[in-house]
């Protein structure tokens, strides 16, 4: 056999020795490069980390005191069963690895690990990516996909240095129980079984997201049974994975019984019950001579079906199986959240994703993952299937909620990494086939290779290569010589350069900001921080009374709570909407519906965020309908959105705003004293460019507290009641100077309005 | 070393009776001074003294009055002559807690005047009246005082004390009141109390006998005729009343890296008038555009830190505070390099901060080894940073040395409350690092003295860590290599039928 380019020619142990050392390397060169790309936050504005008060919780008074974790800080005046109502896994996670490192006397504070848990999760989950598509495809494959994955951005988004969120360590466990399960099909171990429900367990307590594997996998089971590959491996697999799995997802108090009670487990139910039916079957052939046996096959499995089916239903409509949730009903139909659960709708994540994200997040890899996908059923093994339905599945969930293009990453990278190291791996091939005149028959492998690498690459490459590949390949042969490999190599290699540089510019500009330090750039280059949110906790958390109770929207609870260390009304963990509610319908009422509100709960404070004197735009009052929208689906006759606009329905705060608008608190936080900063000139609003109305604002229930240096967070203090039983708006009014009598009048016309 | 010596006599000095003769000595005159401040008040008092006697020991000076509750205040004082600390003086404690200063007259001859200075620091004499303030209003403080005499042993024939409010921005300021002096002992004809401008003069007090009597059973005792009466002045103070409730430094020592880390976590309180009402952030950005801004707002701290420090860092407890600039020493004349921190908010009457501020220096600056016993290291650590007027009720020096140092000892150039050793245990530690905590209430900018740790550090303590790490990757080498060798299959055939 001839070769295009010489090879050194080196004993197979060398080979065998030096590619076991390359690929260790590479693998930790490409968790390095994960870990580093996502430090970027770290390196530019330190650490700064909110919500992991349960974690220090955790690690200071360990796991029993965690779990039974009451704080009555958060959701005043209920309070929040923390350890019974969150997923544990993050923080159990952190506090092992904290209690470790302790014990080996490396005194590492517990907010480190927190910031850093992140990234190395990221690092693993480079190496289980190359674990995963070491079964699909080959280990160059394996490392090309774990280097896709260390620094895809639609990873990075949600894992950078700094974001102590579930999808941190999600992402890993994800992949590595896919890893196992599909290890576990192809051996048809129970050990592997075993080691897939571990993880399966793992990852049930840490991310609501693991329904997604209990449905993929006995998805993946069910259509291999339905192409007739059952076998013993995908039933003693299945069955070890679903008991055992079952079993631990049920430890997590979170998740209680639910796998039995919810139908978004009841498929990993009937799968079970299926294959122990199809088991069944296959042991009463073995018996029963052919023909009786298809009858009998037949009615018993309608009869099964049947039987299944009415106790499923019967189950539902009892009660007994609850229905699926609002939350999946939204995956379903994206405009139902709207209508029936504002609260998920004003979460931008929860939006549709729009298209040009698809390529912001994964560059290339969108492209070539279509390709992987068409390899995959080239070769059709039982893992290959795996990868199709994930991807079917995925990309369906990723259209419909920005937040699941997290869950599309690792397929993409995995089915990219496939196709690309095809592209690679032909075109490097150093073997030249003997061409004799008469078509001399090329190895069997390669033809095919050449075949599919030649049909996949129609319309992908410059047209004079794409003919030539056409023609040789019809010949049975192949692109051999050295000028025509380049030009293919060429410009795949330099699009990989250019996916690394996309990544990195995109890591850096977009994922890599925390939201509560802004950083502008003056006109010398230099930076400046602007550090208002923190400027503002920390007076709190400093200067008001340790029980102060802060009102605000919920966006800002987890920061108030970590970094104020003050009680609050509602936060991040949006269990309870008729709370949240209670906050929208108190901001956006006028003071004397909204004081009875704060003070039957004990509200001291007050925090809005306004961005208008800095042109910070994602502030409260570009927040105002939805407090008002979610208010108003509990309470339709006070709150109407209708009257937050002025009469040619536009949303404005200028002099046209309409009276209720005028008149709602969040208006009059926002804008309270503004006017006064422009002397007498036209107080201009900057994130919406209108013209705040000169008119003091009056403010009789609630007073200015502090306000930041930007005054983007404005706290206000809530009256106490008048100490001889006046109404405050008679006190204010008092105070001002005028005569009683007239502050009656001035009432009751407030009142008219 | 007077610092040693003073320590010495302290340890030496024991509580007995002591054989004094109160017709030794006359003070031909006493000078006091106040310096009306904010959380610090200092106080200077000039002694003329003339021996009446030969040699009958040393002159007492008295430090304090027994009224007064010694426990509460700073315990600094400095005897100073001809502008020099006067070193070497033996200190005698009392049955009572209380202290007397021996100053060696002996070798006066008879009549000749000897003149020495006594300094000392009254802390948190001084309280905010009005106690709240609206937010540009002026701020006025009010120093209480029962002492209107200068404590002696000896009689005095004539001695004047002054209360002097140093007049910093705006000289126009004046003191607004004062309570009566009280009359006892003024010459007739003289005024009782002079006030012009920021000075308030009592006396001249001429033939004033000795205020207090030693028993000999060593308890200090108020003289009859001597009745205390509170004398209360009101003054304005144009300045933020700065308090550090509590102060923690800690040191570390590095070898390897030839590094001394200085941390400072700092509980800063402006214990001045408090915020009446509510902070306006409008109000207080409108306030640039007066001819003055309100000064009992604390709006930035000037840090001096030690010449060659590096590698500053300031933040608190949710991350790093961004506005602050570090100024440092000139790379070849030295000087201070100067930190300076601005809060995250601006600190007004009533409102606490806390950060922490630290620091990198050369170890070769501050350590030296002793000629001949190379192992053998003395250690120099600034007990804390003087910052002008500022009070810390409560600090704490924290000197964490390396591992494998032995023998340690420590000290102070002036007493304290506590000395405790103890060991800690961090990265890469084994056996873990000795550490010293030194505890002092009430300090004041005199208090910037350094306090000195020897130790003895062998050679062979530097490579302890290597040692350990080595034998740890050794070990974990070793366990990886047998599991991979180790064959734990039950069985060679483990074949699913498929």
């Amino acid at each position: 056999m001839s070769v295009a380019y010489p090879i050194p020619h080196v004993s197979k142990q060398t080979i065998k020795n030096t590619s076991a050392l390359l690929k260790f390397t590479i693998l930790g060169v490409i968790s390095a490069a994960a870990i580093a790309s996502r430090l970027f936050a770290v390196v530019r504005h330190e650490s700064i980390i909110h919500e992991f008060r349960a974690t220090k919780v955790l690690a200071k008074d360990g796991f029993y005191e965690f779990w039974n974790w009451f704080d009555p800080t958060a959701w005043y005046p209920l309070g929040r069963v923390v350890g019974g109502t969150v997923y544990p896994g993050l923080m159990v996670t952190s506090g092992i690895i904290y209690n470790v490192l302790h014990w080996l006397n490396f005194p590492v504070d517990i907010r480190n690990v927190c910031v850093m848990l992140a990234p190395a999760f990221a690092g693993l989950t480079a190496i289980a990516t190359y674990l995963f598509t070491c079964e699909m495809a080959d280990e160059s494959t394996g490392l090309l996909a774990a280097a896709f994955m260390g620094i895809v951005p639609g990873y990075i988004s949600r894992s950078v240095a700094g974001s102590y969120d579930n999808e941190a360590i999600a992402i890993f466990l994800l992949m590595y129980t896919f890893y196992l399960w599909i290890r576990a099909v192809k051996e048809g171990s129970a050990f592997w079984g075993m080691l897939a429900a571990v993880f399966y367990g793992w990852m049930v307590a840490a991310w609501g997201g693991y329904v997604f594997i209990t449905n993929m996998i006995p998805l993946h089971a069910f259509v291999l049974v339905l192409m007739g590959r059952f076998s013993h491996k995908i039933y003693i697999s299945y069955s070890s994975w679903y008991v055992i799995g079952t079993l631990a997802s049920m430890q997590v108090p979170f998740v209680g019984f639910l796998p039995v009670r919810t139908s978004e487990h009841m498929a990993a139910l009937g799968v079970f019950g299926l294959l122990q039916l199809v088991a069944f079957v296959e042991t009463v052939r073995k018996l029963v001579p052919g023909k009786q046996f298809q009858l009998l096959l037949r009615a018993f499995v309608i009869a099964a079906f049947a039987i299944a089916l009415a106790v499923l239903v019967a189950l539902t409509s009892s009660g007994f199986i609850a229905p699926w949730t609002g939350r999946f009903y939204s995956l379903w139909d994206t405009g139902y959240a709207k209508i029936h659960i504002p609260i998920i709708a004003s979460v931008s994540e929860h939006q549709p994703t729009a298209w040009p994200s698809f390529f912001f997040d994964l560059e290339m890899l969108i492209f070539l993952f279509p390709a992987g996908v068409y390899l995959c059923f080239k070769e059709l093994r039982d893992e290959h299937v795996f990868i199709i339905i994930y991807a079917v599945l995925s990309s369906y969930f990723a259209g419909v909620m920005v937040r699941l293009m997290l869950v599309i990453t690792p397929v993409v990278c995995v089915t990219a990494a496939m196709a690309f190291s095809k592209l690679l791996t032909t075109y490097m091939d150093p073997t030249v086939p003997e061409i004799d005149d008469d078509a001399a028959p090329v190895t069997g492998d390669l033809a095919v290779e050449v075949e599919a690498t030649a049909n996949k690459a129609k319309g992908k490459k410059p047209a004079s290569v794409d003919k030539k590949v056409g023609v040789v390949a019809s010949l049975k042969r192949g692109i051999y010589s050295l000028d025509t490999r380049l030009v293919v190599i060429t410009p795949l290699v330099g699009a990989l350069i250019m996916f690394v540089y996309h990544c990195t510019w995109v890591t850096s500009n977009a994922y890599s900001s925390p939201s509560v330090v802004l950083a502008s750039r003056g006109a010398d280059g230099s930076q400046h921080i602007i550090d208002d949110f923190r400027e503002a906790y920390y007076w709190l958390r400093q200067n008001t009374k340790q029980d102060a109770v802060v009102m605000s929207w919920w966006d800002y609870g987890y920061q108030i709570a970590g970094m104020a260390d003050r009680p609050t009304l509602v936060d991040n963990n949006t269990w309870n909407n008729t709370h949240i509610a209670t906050v929208g319908k108190a901001m956006s009422s006028n003071e004397a519906v909204a004081y009875p509100i704060l003070r039957k709960h004990d509200v001291d404070y007050i925090l809005v965020i306004f961005g208008g004197l800095l042109g910070y735009s994602g502030d409260d009052i570009n927040k105002f309908l939805w407090m008002v929208r979610i208010s108003q689906g509990v309470w339709p006759e006070e709150i109407q959105e209708s009257n937050y606009f002025t009469n040619r329905g536009e949303y404005k705060v200028d002099a046209q705003a309409s009276q209720t608008m005028k008149d709602s608190l969040m208006y009059k936080m926002s804008y309270y004293r503004f006017a006064e900063l422009f002397g007498g000139g036209q107080a201009m609003d900057r994130v919406r460019n209108q013209v705040i109305p000169n008119t003091p604002i009056q403010l009789d229930t609630i007073e200015e507290a502090f306000t930041s240096e930007n005054w983007i967070v404005r706290i206000y203090q809530v009256k106490k009641e008048d100490d001889l039983g006046r109404d405050l708006p008679a006190v204010s009014a008092f105070e001002a100077g005028q005569r009683l009598k007239k502050s009656k009048s001035a009432k009751t016309t407030n009142k008219k309005r | 070393m007077r610092l040693l010596s003073t320590l010495s006599a302290v340890l030496l000095a024991a509580a007995t009776s002591l054989a004094f003769d109160p017709t030794a000595y006359e003070n031909t005159q006493i000078q006091r001074t106040y310096e009306l401040g904010g959380a610090a008040t200092n106080v200077q008092t000039v002694y003329t003294v003339r021996a009446l006697k030969d040699s009958l020991g040393g002159y007492e000076l008295v430090l304090s009055s027994p009224e007064e509750d010694v426990e509460d205040g700073t315990n600094y004082w400095e005897v100073m002559q001809g502008g020099k600390v006067w070193e070497s003086l033996t200190v005698q404690s009392l049955s009572d807690g209380r202290k007397t200063v021996t100053i060696p007259l002996e070798p006066a001859p008879v009549g000749g005047p000897i003149t020495f200075t006594l300094s000392q620091v009254l802390v948190h004499h001084s309280h905010p009246l009005p106690a709240s303030i609206g937010q540009d209003d002026e701020q006025y403080l009010m120093f209480e005082t029962n002492q209107t005499m200068v404590e002696s042993l000896y009689s005095t024939r004539k001695e004047t004390i002054k209360y002097r409010y140093a007049m910093r921005t705006s000289p126009s300021k004046k003191i607004i009141s004062h309570s009566p002096a009280p009359e006892k002992y003024i010459q007739v004809g003289a005024n009782a109390s002079k006030k012009s401008g920021g000075t308030l003069t009592l006396g001249p007090y001429t033939s004033v006998p000795p205020t207090v009597s030693l028993s000999s059973a060593g308890v200090l005792t108020r003289e009859p005729g001597f009745s205390m009466s509170p004398l209360k002045i009101h003054y304005p103070f144009e300045e933020p009343v700065k308090t550090i409730e509590k102060l923690v430094r800690l040191a570390e020592v590095s070898h390897w890296g030839d590094n001394l880390n200085v941390e400072d976590h700092i509980r800063l309180v402006n214990t001045g008038a408090h915020l009446k009402g509510q902070f306006s952030r409008i109000q207080y950005q409108m306030a640039r555009f007066r001819p003055t801004f309100p000064a009992q707002i604390i709006r930035n701290i000037i840090y001096p830190l030690p010449p060659h420090s590096h590698s500053a860092y300031y933040y608190d407890v949710i991350g790093n505070i961004s506005t602050s600039n570090f100024r440092p020493s000139h790379p070849t004349r030295g000087g201070p390099a100067i930190l300076e921190l601005r809060p995250r908010y601006p600190i007004l009457g009533g409102w606490m901060d806390e950060f922490t501020v630290g620091w990198d220096m050369r170890l070769g600056d501050w350590l030296r080894s002793v000629k001949g016993h190379e192992s053998q290291k003395v250690l120099r650590v600034p007990f804390m940073t003087a910052l002008p007027g500022v009070v810390v009720d409560q600090a704490e020096l924290v000197i964490t040395l390396p591992e494998g140092a032995r023998d340690v000892n420590v000290t102070v150039p002036f007493p304290v409350d506590a000395i405790e050793h103890s060991t800690h245990k961090t990265y890469l530690d084994s056996i873990g690092r000795p550490r010293i905590t030194i505890k002092k209430r009430m300090c004041v900018e005199k208090h910037e003295q350094d306090v000195y740790v020897t130790y003895t550090y062998p050679f062979t303590a530097q490579f302890q860590k290597v040692f350990t790490v080595g034998i740890a990757t050794a070990v974990m080498f070793a366990a990886f290599a047998l599991a991979k060798r180790l064959d734990v299959r039950i069985s060679k055939v483990a074949k699913v039928v498929g």
